[in-house]
């Protein structure tokens, strides 16, 4: 009987989805995911679960390197829009959110808006990146990610593409200020 | 050192999917193809190590970095019931894009109309106007569910990422069934014009 770690996938039919690493928030400034990212898999995802700020309000962004993580803010473009629903009903809507995209920039990517500091709110989501390592192409990616603030839900999906050729080999996330207090972030390679 | 296939599940498997539905299914790898200057690319069912049957109940394609030989023109696909032939079966769809100008010219979020389709045989885009110069790509994901099922409509949904022809990133989402009963066991993806010049699909299986 084989066990879990010492499987050795079919190339032709396996999981399609492999778990590289995953970093556990403890008041972080930050997680940084700076090896791993390379040609071995066209597309890698990162799913966020339970990510908790320490202060309220504030909005979970990422942006990308192609030194290792030595800097990050690659150019970007981007389109974002919000699905929100209050728990009173009210605040139905779904529009496009032009104070989240980049235009031609280098910032960070918000991924929703502010998330609740209370104890039961977080945010939960996913970040897709395809063919990263690549190096004729611009890089795309998209984003869906679910929070909860002040008695609401608020969906903010987020696309767009880094306009480097090079490779990206590493992806920072961050609040938009003060520290992550809890959550995981886990990084998964598709064959 | 064991294979995937002579495993005795004693373990969970990976814990997701990658939809915004978690799950606990197996998200397989059934055959991946690579483009070069090809005039479409087709997954059917016994073909080239091909299954697309009722082994598994949901399926899903992804498209990484794929790139048009003609300048704004749109990655889509046509299907075809078990049996059958010419990619004809109707679709009836609806989505909606958002987009955003690298160069300033604004943004936009609407209605897809220009890619819907009411009961109709044409191909279903859902990469919409993939620019031609060298950078320029497209990527994402199509899901089919239930294809083998041979009492309901196949329902797809997909989320398209593209660099377009006039430097905008668009998000298109995309929604439909096909108006067909019949087992599903063939899909083919090609440009609305011109040849699929370089680009990856990969289909999956889920159980």
């Amino acid at each position: 009987m084989a066990t879990y770690k010492s499987i050795r996938y079919s190339p032709l039919i396996g999981p399609g989805q492999v778990l590289l690493k995953t970093i556990t928030a403890s008041s972080s400034s930050n997680l940084q995911f700076t090896q791993g990212i390379t040609s071995e898999y066209k597309e890698y995802l990162f799913v966020a679960a339970g990510f908790h700020p320490e202060e309220s309000n504030k909005v979970p962004q990422f942006q990308v390197s192609t030194d290792g993580g030595s800097s990050y803010g690659v150019t970007a473009t981007t389109a974002f829009h919000v699905v929100e629903h209050a728990e009173d009903g009210s605040a139905d809507n779904v529009y496009y959110q032009a104070s989240q995209d980049i235009q031609n920039g280098t910032g960070f990517q918000s991924f929703a808006e502010g998330t609740g500091n209370e104890n039961d709110s977080c945010m939960d989501g996913y970040l897709h990146i395809y063919n990263p390592a690549g190096t004729t192409h611009v890089k795309l990616f998209h984003t869906s990610m679910m929070c909860q603030r002040n008695s609401a839900m608020a969906h903010g999906k987020a696309s767009g593409y880094f306009n480097t050729t090079n490779a990206i080999n590493a992806v920072k996330f961050q609040l938009s200020s003060g520290n992550i207090d809890a959550g995981t972030i886990s990084m998964y390679g598709l064959n | 050192m064991a294979f995937y296939s002579q495993i005795a599940h004693n373990v969970l498997p990976p814990l997701m999917t990658t939809s915004s539905t978690l799950g606990r299914g197996a998200f397989e790898l059934i055959k991946s193809i690579t483009a070069s200057s090809d005039s479409d690319i087709t997954f059917a069912d016994g073909s080239n190590g091909v299954t697309f049957d009722s082994t598994f109940k949901t399926y899903c394609f992804k498209f990484i970095d794929i790139h048009g030989s003609v300048n704004f023109r749109h990655l889509g696909f046509d299907i075809q019931v078990s049996g059958g032939s010419g990619f004809d079966e109707p679709k009836i769809s609806s989505g909606y894009e958002a987009n955003h100008s690298q160069t300033n010219n604004g943004t936009q979020f609407q209605a897809a109309t220009a890619i819907d389709l009411i009961d109709s045989t044409n191909l279903q885009a859902i990469i919409y106007g993939i620019g031609s110069e060298n950078d320029e790509a497209g990527a994402g994901e199509l899901w089919l569910f239930l294809p083998s099922d041979t009492a309901k409509n196949m329902h797809f949904i997909s989320q398209t990422v593209n660099h377009t022809d006039d430097d905008k990133i668009r998000h298109t989402f995309m929604g439909g069934y096909t108006n067909e009963p019949g087992a599903i066991d063939e899909i083919r993806f090609k440009m609305s014009e011109g040849n699929i010049d370089s680009g990856t699909i990969k289909m999956y299986g889920i159980r």
